[in-house]
């Protein structure tokens, strides 16, 4: 039986091209040097014995204004204390994200929210529609920079 | 056109029955499905080929809302997100906050977190087991469990002044300490509410209709349960024993005794089954903690202008549905620059076209009432 704890040598070791840091939320941290290893990333984290993170716990994004950065909590069923966050920056303009269906069931619905809320569009998913808003809407609310005429402005803001 | 206004004899001619796949709304108001959602149905007779939930009628934009608030502002929204056990969002993002801050939380206050977190839960769990019995067709444990429910509620009304939305823990703590005569109150219930799921057991676990409603039905495999994330009794039910209050303990759970409890058959049934059992739990955990409740302060020395540093944290807490979780991001400033909050609802109804497929429509009642989604908390 490996040690509950992920190691950060041990992620390093795993993935050469990726940067494993201690992080402070959520396990340690695995930063992708590029969204195009996500899939591989996540299907190795899954499936190899010393991973076994057969869990994406949550899936979101977040906007810093210069760039969108994708953020995965995988978890275990098995070794329940481990945990890992993986985290992956994209560009702003249109940047393609392969889909984690085929690997996570649950991201079927996590990648539609943010689609709904960031307007990051996942290729290869089976149903990329908007899943909170209605369709119709115009716009991505979670953007920093997304503006709605009937937002109201709060006195001293 | 004609051919319909003729009478046909449809037993020498079947081929004359329209047999079509016929689609079903069920929903966004409909008794079954415990808050606004749709569910869209397409069936072959009596069995459902497939099924599409659709949600977000009640959605508020609770993340973007929390970038225009101050953390403190935003504490008593969090109570309406799952507003049958509402303790445990705003415990969580409590928690966050502090975890943000690096905020040590007084044991008092901890204590009485967990009491009326496990209070909620049994009240959640009431509701829960009153529905589940309506929506396979037994009306009287819904009297039953709401009479229970309403002693809770008062308990809360005594304790916070508020039935439902609480608003009662504060960052560093609780809003206030127990109202005199509080623990001989709560004492009285627990003492009465001792025999209580052994009564619910004699109305449902024994009943030949319960029984054939819920076993077998809706069987939720390990492997679908890991991939689509679900978690909290549901996974429990399908025979994982993971309670984040036993394997990953936050606040000062490690000091009880109880017993995580799991089912191994994954149906609706097993599902009941681990609900009646934590609500057996649960009151062992109130009594427990109100014996060794600590005196002290119920909150730590907080600025009235509650700017964490910069950083990130991703909390978690076992609500009554599940992992409930926040992720805050800081930047400094006295409003979060991101709040995601993760539900454990949503996932255990991203997992419903699956659990759905080729069952009985009468069934689909049955299973969604024994997943026990709650919806304000899957739109946000």
């Amino acid at each position: 039986m490996s040690r509950p704890e992920l190691q950060v040598e041990q992620l390093q070791a795993a993935f050469p091209e990726a940067k494993a840091e201690a992080g402070k939320a959520f396990g340690p941290e695995l930063l992708l040097g590029s969204v195009e290893q996500l899939v591989a990333v996540c299907e190795q984290l899954k499936t190899a014995q010393e991973f076994g993170l057969e869990v994406l716990e949550d899936y979101t994004a977040l906007d810093t204004g210069e760039q969108f950065i994708l953020v995965l909590r995988l978890t275990s069923n098995q070794i329940i204390t481990r945990k890992l966050t993986v985290k992956v920056s994209i560009s702003r303009a249109g940047a393609k994200v392969p889909t984690l269906c085929p690997v996570y069931g649950s991201a079927e619905w996590y990648e539609r929210e943010i689609f709904d809320m960031f307007g990051i569009r996942f290729s290869g998913h089976p149903d990329m529609r908007r899943i909170l808003l209605p369709d119709e809407w115009k716009g991505h609310p979670l953007r920093k920079d997304y503006k709605d005429e009937r937002m109201l402005k709060r006195p001293g803001a | 056109m004609e051919a319909q206004s003729k009478s046909v004899d449809t037993l020498s001619h079947p081929e004359a029955l329209q047999t079509d796949v016929i689609t079903l709304n069920m929903g966004p108001q409909h008794p079954s499905t415990h808050g606004a959602l749709r569910l869209i149905l397409k069936l072959d007779g009596e069995r459902v080929v497939s099924a599409q939930p659709d949600i977000g009628y009640v959605h508020r934009g609770y993340e973007k809302m929390a970038e225009a608030m101050t953390y403190n502002q935003y504490i008593y929204l969090t109570d309406r997100l799952d507003y049958l056990s509402a303790i445990f969002n705003e415990w969580c993002y409590c928690l966050a906050c502090e975890q943000l801050a690096g905020i040590e939380v007084p044991r008092r206050a901890e204590y009485l977190r967990v009491i009326s977190g496990e209070l909620c839960r049994l009240s959640s769990h009431l509701v829960w087991l009153g529905a589940m019995g309506m929506d396979v067709g037994a009306f009287t444990p819904l009297t039953y469990t709401f009479r229970e429910r309403e002693m809770i509620l008062e308990i809360f009304d005594l304790l916070c002044g508020q039935r439902m939305t609480f608003n009662y823990c504060r960052i560093g703590g609780v809003a206030r300490d127990l109202p005199a005569g509080f623990i001989e109150r709560v004492r009285d219930f627990l003492k009465y509410f001792e025999r209580m799921p052994d009564v619910y057991d004699r109305l449902l676990s024994d009943n030949a209709i319960f029984l054939a409603r819920t076993r077998g039905i809706g069987t939720l495999t390990q492997e679908l349960a890991h991939s689509h994330a679900v978690t909290g009794p549901n996974l429990r039910g399908s025979g994982v024993s993971k309670d984040l209050r036993k394997d990953d303990p936050y606040s000062v759970y490690a000091e009880f005794d109880f017993k995580v409890c799991t089912q191994s058959e994954g149906d609706a049934l097993a599902r009941y089954r681990v609900r009646v059992e934590e609500m057996r739990q649960s009151a062992r955990i109130i009594k427990q903690a109100l014996d060794q409740l600590p005196a002290g302060e119920i909150t730590a020395k907080v600025s009235r202008v509650f700017r964490p540093p910069v950083g990130e944290t991703y909390a978690r807490v076992e609500s009554s549905r599940g992992i409930q979780g926040f992720y805050l991001v800081s930047d400094g400033s006295a409003k979060p620059a991101r709040c995601r909050i993760r539900v454990p609802s949503f996932a255990g109804l991203s997992v419903m076209p699956k659990l759905l497929h080729h069952v009985q429509v009468a069934d689909v009642v049955a299973i969604m009432g024994s997943i026990d989604f709650i919806v304000p908390e899957i739109d946000r």
